[in-house]
């Protein structure tokens, strides 16, 4: 299994690899950005390897109500980040990527964050399947 | 979007983040290893970190791969969670064959200064010695050896 990114092609969107690429950029000078990308590196390599197949551990799993997983890094200790993907023709798709705060004001918040993220990467999920050459190698 | 790529790549082929992916790897699939199988035998993080003579905080970053473990820890909580080969197969990569076993591997018979009859390792500094493989192989089980 190869992971790749998500890539629109009509709208030039990739948008995980916009979301990661501030942390590729400040790589050399944060020790925070340095570690989440070796440990998203990691965590992809090792789904690809085991073909998404669980148990992965607390590193990733399935998203509740949708066709989509989820891979959860931290990025200190007040920020976690979640990168969406799904599985599809021995392929890993890397559909969309977002910053989570580690605690909300209600859990109403947290739910309708999250719910929001989750119907942009299920979108992005659908054009794919549609779409089959929008992609990037990761 | 070319800028953007040209960062990326650039990285991607840079050897020092590669070696930290490969580090970090490994940590994670130590971390995998640890969480699911505490979890199968249904036993807690403070429970393992009483069984391995360590603290649930030490646990917790081995499962949330952010701490790098010395050997005699790891001995430990491998002991504590009944490691098979199959375990350490999953966190080193290597692969076991059908019986269970790590297959024999082909490698120059003076890495280990083999007598072919015997088998019996009777100069491990050879291994430093040997800078060329143009020279028959042998299969050799590791682990049989090891285990005598």
């Amino acid at each position: 299994m190869n992971a790749v990114y998500y890539s629109d092609k009509k709208t030039d969107h990739c948008p995980v690899k916009e979301f990661l690429t501030p942390y590729f950029e400040a790589y050399e000078d944060s020790q925070e950005h340095e570690t989440m990308l070796t440990n998203l590196f990691g965590i992809i390599q090792l789904i690809c390897e085991r073909k998404n197949i669980p148990p992965l551990g607390s590193m990733a799993g399935a998203i509740q109500g949708y066709s989509l997983f989820k891979i959860k890094l931290r990025k200190n200790k007040n920020t976690l980040i979640r990168i969406l993907y799904f599985c599809h023709q021995d392929k890993l798709i890397l559909l969309h990527g977002f910053e989570k705060p580690e605690s909300y004001s209600s859990s109403r918040d947290k739910e309708r964050f999250e719910d929001k993220q989750f119907k942009i990467a299920d979108n992005n999920r659908l054009i794919f399947i549609q779409n089959s050459d929008f992609y990037e190698v990761f | 979007m070319n800028k953007k790529t040209n960062i990326i790549d650039r990285l991607k082929n840079n050897n020092e983040f590669q070696e930290k992916i490969k580090d970090a790897t490994l940590r994670i699939r130590l971390a995998n290893e640890v969480n699911i199988v505490r979890e199968a035998m249904g036993i807690s993080q403070p429970k393992l970190a009483q069984l391995a003579k360590t603290t649930q905080a030490i646990i917790s970053r081995v499962e949330n791969y952010e701490v790098n473990i010395g050997l005699d820890l790891l001995g430990r909580i491998a002991e504590s969670l009944n490691f098979s080969e199959k375990n350490w197969s999953n966190i080193f990569g290597f692969q076991i064959n059908s019986n269970n076993q790590i297959p024999a591997i082909s490698f120059p018979a003076s890495w280990l200064n083999i007598e072919q009859n015997n088998h019996s390792v009777d100069n491990a500094e050879t291994y430093a010695q040997i800078e060329t493989m143009d020279e028959p192989l042998i299969e050799y089980e590791i682990l049989s050896e090891l285990n005598k």
